[in-house]
C-alpha cells in the first residue's frame, strides 16, 4: 500500500513540475514522450526499490515475523546488533578481514592478468577467453566446484600439494580440512576470490587498450625502463579504470553471499558467517523481518561510508585525460 | 552524449510519427493485457470443495497419495483435493508466507521440526474442540510421545500425529562378522560400544591413514546428552542446561571418539562425501541414524553387505531421538470442516497402514504400528521392533519457538569440541549464557 501512495505522490510531483513549467507547446509534448519512456522504469523503481526501502525503515524499528502484525521497538534492534550480538560482530569481522585480504588481492591479480594478456602473442584472443570465463559462471556453480577443490581427502588442491611435498600425511598428520578447518576456512574463500578477477581484468583491458603508444614510444627515446614505464604511464592513465574496480569491488566484497550459503552455511563455528549471509539467515531462517532489516541498514550506511572514502581520496590519485588540473 | 542530441535533431518528423505510433501500440497491448489477466481469476461457482494440502516428497508419491485419496472421495464426494509436494526442506517456510499472504493451504504435513514454530506463531487452528465433537475419532490409539512431541503446544492440540520416526543404531553386520564381534542388543553400553568400534576401526591399505571407522560422528549429540542424564533445557524451557556437568561430559565422549579414540571418521574424512555415503560404502561399522533413512537410502543404496538395526547404546540411561510428522489445519482456512476430515482420514489406520506397507513409515497409531502391517514388512532392517520399543524412550528435539537459531548456534559452538579445538566444558559454558539470552527474547 505504502508504494502505490509512493508511486501516487511521485506521479502528482512529475504532473506538477510539468504544468508549472514554462515551455513550449512541443517542448512539452516531447517532455511528455520522454515521461512516458521512462514511467514502466519510474513505476518498477518505486514499486519495487524505492516503497520497499522507505517500507524497511520502519519495518528496522520493529519487530516483525512476517505474519503477526509489526510490533514497534525503536531502535532496540540496532541497539541488539550494535553492542549484544557476539554474531553481529563475528559477521562484521569476517566481511572486512574478507574484505581487506580480497580486494587488493583481487585488483592487483586482475590488473597484472590484464597486463599479461595485452601483450603481443599469437593466440591472445583464446588466453583471454580463457581467462575471463570464469567470472561469468554462475556463483551456484563456482560454489559446488570449489567445494570440492577444497575437499581434505578427494580434492584437487590437496592433492596438488601433496604432488608437491607441501604437505605430507601419515599417522596422526591430517591434511589442511581448508573449508572444514575454522582457521582455514576464512582464507579458502579468499583463495577463490581470485576465480572472478576475469571481470576486473575485462574493465582493465579496455583501459590498457585506450593508452596511446606514442606516451611508451616518448618515455622510450628518453630512457625510461619497464617499471618507469609502468609507473609514471600505465597506473596514472588507468587510474580511472583502477578507480572504478575499486569502487566496484568494496561495494561487492561486502556483499558476499552465494558462496558461503552454498558451501559452508556460514560455520565451521562462524568462521564464514558473511554479513548478508547472517543478514539472510535473520530474515528467512529465523523470521525476525525487523532485525534483518535493521542489519540492512547498517550496511548500507557501512558501504556508503566506504564508498564514500573512496570517492573522497580519488582526487589524489584519480587521472583524467580531460581535467585540466595536474596531478599535484 | 553529444552523438545522441545530433540524431535527434536531424531525425525526419516520419521517424517520429512512427515512434509516437509505436509507442501508443505498446501501452494499448499493455492495457489489453493487464484487463485480461484481472478477469482470469475467477472461478465458476461450484458445490465442490477443493482443498489444498502441502506435503513434502518426491514426484513418485504423488501418484501414490492421488490412489489413497480415492478412498477418502469415496466418502466424501464433495471434497476434492489439490496436492502440493514440495521439498521437506522449504514447507514451514511456504506456510509462513502464504499465511502471511492470505492464501495458506487448508493442510499441511508439519515436521516436529517446526510444529511448534508454526504453533506459536499462531499458523495452525487448535484441534481439542473438532475432537471433543468427533465421536468417531479416538486419540488414545495415538502414541503418547508423539502426541505430545509435535502434536501439543501450550496444553491445546495442533496437529495429528502421522508417523514417527526414531533414531537408532544401523551396524554393517558383515563388517562385524569379519572381526568376530558379537552383534550389537540391548544389553550395550557405551564401553561395549567403544570397544567394539575399536575392534571395527582399520588402516586397510596400510598408507598409515585410517580408512574404516567403528562409528560415526553423528550429528544428534542431544542423544548422549539425555543418555547420560542430562538435557537442553530445563523443563519449563526457559533455560538452557549445556552447562551442566551431564551435558558437557556427553558432548565430550562425544567428542573423545574422534579426537582420543580415533574410532570415527574426522569432519575432514566426512567433508562433502558424508558419513551416511561411508556407511553405506561399507567404511563404517555402526551409523546412528533415523527410522526414515532405511527406505529412503539404506534399502537403495546399500548393495555390497548386509545390516540390520539395534537400539543405541544405553548410558547412564536409555534415550533416543524421536520425531516425526503430523497433519494440522492452517488457521486461515475457509474450508475447516472439510479440512478436518481430511486430517482425520490423512492418519485413519488405513491410511497408516498404506503408509507402512508402500514407504516403510512408522505408524504414530499403536494399533498399527504393533500389528503386521509394519512389523513383518520383508524389506530390511529385519529387526523392526527395535523402532517400536524405542517409542517409549524417545526424547523430542526441545521445542521452543527459536529452535532453529539455537540449535544453529549450539551446532556452531560444539563444532570447536568436535575438532577438539576446545573442551565441551568451554563450549558449553561459553554458549549458554547466549541461549538464555535467546530464550528471554523469545518469552518476553
Amino acid at each position: 500500500m505504502l508504494w502505490a501512495i509512493f508511486t501516487l505522490l511521485l506521479i502528482g510531483r512529475l504532473v506538477f513540475i510539468f504544468a508549472t513549467r514554462k515551455m513550449t507547446l512541443m517542448a512539452r509534448k516531447e517532455a511528455a514522450e520522454g515521461f512516458l519512456c521512462i514511467l514502466p522504469w519510474l513505476i518498477g523503481f518505486t514499486a519495487f526499490t524505492l516503497g520497499p526501502m522507505i517500507f524497511s525503515i520502519y519495518i528496522s524499528m520493529c519487530d516483525w515475523d512476517i505474519i503477526n502484525p509489526p510490533k514497534y521497538v525503536g531502535l532496540a534492534n540496532f541497539e541488539q546488533a550494535l553492542f549484544h550480538d557476539f554474531r553481529f560482530v563475528k559477521a562484521l569481522k569476517v566481511t572486512v578481514t574478507y574484505a581487506a585480504f580480497a580486494l587488493p588481492l583481487g585488483l592487483m591479480g586482475s590488473l597484472l592478468v590484464a597486463i599479461l594478456l595485452n601483450q603481443n602473442v599469437k593466440g591472445m584472443t583464446w588466453f583471454r577467453t580463457i581467462f575471463y570465463i570464469p567470472a561469468i559462471l554462475p556463483g551456484v556453480a563456482t560454489a559446488m566446484l570449489w567445494r570440492w577443490i577444497f575437499n581434505p581427502q578427494y580434492g584437487i588442491l590437496n592433492s596438488f600439494l601433496l604432488k608437491l611435498g607441501l604437505i605430507s600425511v601419515g599417522p596422526g598428520k591430517e591434511p589442511p580440512g581448508w573449508i572444514a578447518d575454522p582457521a582455514l576456512a576464512l582464507p579458502s574463500f579468499i583463495i577463490m576470490s581470485l576465480w572472478g578477477i576475469g571481470g576486473g581484468m575485462i574493465i582493465y583491458l579496455a583501459g590498457l587498450q585506450s593508452i596511446p603508444t606514442q606516451l611508451y614510444e616518448a618515455a622510450e627515446i628518453d630512457g625510461a625502463n619497464w617499471w618507469q614505464k609502468f609507473r609514471k604511464i600505465t597506473i596514472p592513465m588507468i587510474s580511472p579504470t583502477i578507480f572504478f574496480n575499486l569502487v566496484m569491488g568494496v561495494i561487492g566484497s561486502f556483499q558476499v553471499f552465494t558462496s558461503s550459503f552454498i558451501m559452508t552455511a556460514g560455520g565451521p563455528a562462524y568462521a564464514t558467517l558473511f554479513y548478508l549471509l547472517y543478514l539472510y539467515q535473520k530474515a528467512f531462517q529465523y523470521f525476525q523481518m525487523g532485525y534483518a532489516a535493521a542489519m540492512a541498514w547498517i550496511l548500507f550506511v557501512l558501504i556508503l561510508f566506504c564508498t564514500l572514502l573512496v570517492f573522497k581520496s580519488s582526487a589524489r590519485w584519480v587521472y583524467y585525460e580531460a581535467d585540466v588540473r595536474g596531478r599535484r | 552524449m553529444r552523438a545522441l542530441t545530433a540524431s535527434n535533431s536531424n531525425a525526419g518528423s516520419d521517424e517520429t510519427m512512427m515512434t509516437r505510433s509505436f509507442f501508443c501500440t505498446l501501452i494499448t497491448i499493455g492495457i489489453v493485457l493487464g484487463l485480461l489477466c484481472a478477469g482470469c481469476s475467477q472461478k465458476p461457482q461450484s458445490d465442490i470443495v477443493e482443498l489444498r494440502l502441502t506435503m513434502w516428497g518426491t514426484q513418485e508419491d504423488v501418484a501414490f497419495y492421488n490412489m489413497a485419496l480415492k478412498e477418502f472421495y469415496k466418502e466424501h464426494p464433495k471434497i476434492r483435493v489439490k496436492l502440493e509436494i514440495i521439498p521437506w526442506i522449504r514447507v514451514f517456510d511456504k506456510l509462513l508466507i502464504s499465511t502471511a499472504g492470505g492464501r495458506p493451504p487448508d493442510v499441511s504435513r508439519i515436521s516436529s521440526n517446526w510444529f511448534v514454530p508454526c504453533a506459536a506463531k499462531g499458523l495452525l487452528e487448535p484441534l481439542d474442540e473438532y475432537i471433543a465433537n468427533d465421536p468417531t475419532f479416538d486419540l488414545s490409539d495415538f502414541y503418547q510421545p508423539a502426541v505430545k512431541g509435535w502434536g501439543t503446544y501450550k496444553g491445546h492440540i495442533y496437529a495429528l500425529p502421522g508417523d514417527i520416526d526414531i533414531y537408532a543404531m544401523y551396524y554393517n553386520k558383515d563388517m562385524f562378522r569379519k572381526y568376530g564381534v558379537p552383534f550389537p542388543d540391548e544389553t550395550w553400553d557405551w564401553n561395549t560400544y567403544l570397544e567394539a568400534a575399536r575392534k571395527l576401526t582399520k588402516d586397510l591399505n596400510g598408507d598409515g591413514r585410517l580408512d574404516q571407522w567403528g562409528c560415526n560422528p553423528d550429528s544428534t549429540w542431544q542423544a548422549y546428552v539425555w543418555q547420560n542424564g542430562g538435557d537442553i533445557l530445563n523443563k519449563e524451557k526457559t533455560r538452557c542446561t549445556l552447562d551442566q556437568p551431564e551435558a558437557y561430559e556427553a558432548i565430550q565422549w562425544m567428542a573423545d571418539l574422534r579426537q582420543k579414540h580415533h574410532v570415527a571418521p574426522l569432519p575432514s574424512d566426512t567433508a562433502d562425501v558424508g558419513a551416511q555415503k561411508l556407511f553405506t560404502n561399507g567404511r563404517i561399522g555402526m551409523f546412528v541414524s533415523g527410522s526414515w533413512a532405511s527406505p529412503l537410502v539404506f534399502q537403495k543404496e546399500i548393495k555390497t553387505f548386509d545390516w540390520d538395526v539395534a537400539p543405541l547404546p544405553k548410558g547412564k540411561v536409555r534415550a533416543s531421538f524421536i520425531g516425526g510428522g503430523a497433519f494440522g489445519i492452517l488457521k486461515r482456512s475457509k474450508h475447516k470442516k472439510e479440512a478436518w476430515e481430511l486430517v482425520k482420514f490423512m492418519v485413519s489406520p488405513t491410511m497408516q497402514r498404506h503408509f507402512a506397507q508402500t514407504k516403510h513409515i512408522i505408524p504414530s497409531r499403536r494399533s498399527v504400528a504393533e500389528s503386521g502391517a509394519y512389523l513383518y514388512l520383508k524389506d530390511k532392517p529385519k529387526n523392526k521392533r527395535v523402532f517400536i520399543e524405542a517409542i517409549s524412550y524417545g526424547h523430542p528435539l526441545p521445542s521452543v519457538p527459536c529452535s532453529r537459531e539455537m540449535n544453529d548456534l549450539i551446532a556452531n559452538e560444539i563444532t570447536w569440541a568436535i575438532l577438539g579445538k576446545k573442551t565441551a566444558k568451554e563450549a558449553c559454558l561459553n554458549i549458554t549464557p547466549h541461549i538464555n539470552d535467546l530464550l528471554k527474547y523469545e518469552n518476553d
